[in-house]
């Protein structure tokens, strides 16, 4: 094997593509490239241009919109049906609430705080398919945040294991993992860390499909009124959910659902490895005193607090 | 079938009388030995019935109590098909409980009978309960183990048990020595 790997930083974050054959490396970049800028131009709510911000100016109208963003906002509609409404597209209104408001790099180290806003609820987003359109009512904010990225990753891994067939290809986004094409004789190597800038690794597992993700309470945090606070809020609250976990790391089928339930885990707190195990999903949840549980036989390996 | 009362007749030499007392106890023995037997076959398939009905009293009172312990609507999948197990294993086992009467007659053979109402109503019994009951206790038993929404996280790392529904488990990802290619955390 001749592993080869690219870094760039892409949707806020960091992109990474390993591919199985050197030569392929140039031609998988290139693909994941085109997939990761068509996916910001039609998801980003930080965009103005971006496609749903014409669905957010409807006054609730229905807008026509292009495949990308109809499969994008139905895979989100999917995860809010699988996790229960534990994420839920419709909490961009509390995310501005929270003070996320702008891209990450751009928010002040602290401001003053607003009353949290429970999401809208995903009932409310209409698709039509058929007609291509999306709906969602005056006031919603749809953030795709939890799970485009994930979809990204998915598709573009997908699209450079298709341009360099019969190679393998993963592709890491912030952490959200997915692999597609040959895999190596070991598997795909995959740190755990509380970031994935993080050198600190505390465990390193292999990865032979699908995909992988980890939600973290540790990152992007910021202050409002003198409070910390992090971007994975409750739903049903609007609030940055308790920190019983720092980490959920989450191998699935997919990069999207790894994410899905990953987050969902987040925000269940202490019944989340309860609620992975009724999804058959394995998991490694951290707690905040470093504490380590493992669902579905993904062994837990303690790390220090 | 011979009493000693009737051989002893026989000795005296009044065989007519003799032979016509053997027959009238041989026809009184008969008559009782069909009581007998259908009794026991009544028995059988009481016992048999009895047995069923435990045993599906048995499940649902294991469907209920994983329902109960139950977090979420995910849940139900399971459970539901629990519960409807033992209905249909009951319905089963209340129909070979009637035919044994109607069947003796057509079949002829009472042991057989009940020989052969036994063992289907045993085996109905066995393979529908223990259908439903594996699949129930894998079902009930992550519910009723799994912690009843605490609300601190676990003092200790714990391994649950098997999930309730897991469609097709996901392998868990190995652990290895070698360098990692990316590093999965928070972004």
């Amino acid at each position: 094997m001749n592993e080869a790997v690219a870094t760039w930083e892409a949707l806020g974050t960091t992109a990474h593509v390993v591919v199985t054959q050197q030569g392929a490396l140039a031609a998988a970049r290139r693909a994941v490239e085109a997939e990761l800028a068509a996916i910001d131009l039609a998801c980003s709510r930080f965009r103005d241009d971006a496609e749903i911000a014409r669905v957010h100016a409807a006054g609730g109208a229905a807008v026509p919109v292009g495949p990308l963003l109809l499969h994008a906002v139905e895979v989100a509609l999917d995860a809010a049906r699988r996790s229960e409404g534990l994420v839920d597209p419709t909490i961009g209104a509390a995310l501005i609430a929270a003070g996320y408001d702008r891209d990450f790099a751009a928010l002040p180290a602290d401001a003053p705080a607003s009353a949290p806003v429970p999401a809208a609820g995903w009932r409310a987003v209409r698709v039509d398919r058929a007609a291509a359109t999306i709906a969602v009512p005056a006031g919603v904010r749809l953030d795709l945040g939890a799970t485009a990225k994930a979809l990204a990753a998915d598709r573009a891994a997908a699209a450079a294991a298709a341009a360099i067939a019969p190679h393998g290809v993963l592709v890491s986004l912030g952490g959200d993992v997915a692999l597609a094409g040959a895999v190596p004789d070991d598997g795909w190597p995959v740190g755990i860390a509380d970031g994935h800038r993080d050198g600190d690794v505390a465990t390193t597992v292999a990865l032979r499909a699908g995909g992988l993700a980890t939600s973290s309470t540790t990152q992007r945090r910021w202050r409002r009124d003198g409070q910390e606070a992090h971007h994975i809020l409750d739903p049903r609250t609007g609030a940055p959910a308790p920190v019983i976990w720092r980490t959920v790391s989450v191998a699935a089928r997919s990069c999207v659902e790894a994410n899905t339930a990953s987050t969902a885990a987040i925000v269940l707190g202490a019944t989340a490895p309860a609620w992975l195990w009724r999804k058959g999903l394995p998991a490694r949840l951290v707690r905040r005193d470093g504490a380590v549980v493992g669902t579905c036989g993904w062994a837990p390996v303690a790390v220090a607090a | 079938m011979t009493s000693p009362e009737h051989a002893q007749h026989d000795e005296h030499g009044d065989r007519p009388q003799a032979a016509a007392a053997r027959d009238a106890a041989l026809r009184r023995l008969s008559r009782v030995n069909r009581l007998a037997a259908g009794g026991s076959v009544a028995l059988v398939a009481g016992f048999t019935t009895l047995a069923a009905h435990a045993t599906a009293a048995q499940q649902q009172s294991k469907a209920v109590a994983a329902q109960s312990a139950a977090p979420s609507a995910t849940t139900t999948t399971g459970a539901t098909s629990t519960t409807a197990a033992p209905v249909s294993v009951r319905k089963k086992v209340a129909r070979h409980h009637r035919r044994p009467h109607r069947s003796t007659a057509s079949t002829g053979a009472g042991a057989g009978t009940s020989s052969g109402s036994g063992s289907s109503s045993a085996s109905g019994t066995s393979s529908g309960s223990s259908a439903s009951g594996t699949s129930g206790s894998q079902a009930s038993s992550p519910q009723s183990a799994a912690p009843a929404a605490p609300q601190q996280a676990p003092a200790v790392p714990q391994q649950a048990p098997a999930p309730q529904q897991a469609p097709a488990p996901q392998p868990a990802p190995a652990p290895t020595q070698q360098p990692p290619a990316v590093v999965s955390g928070g972004s």
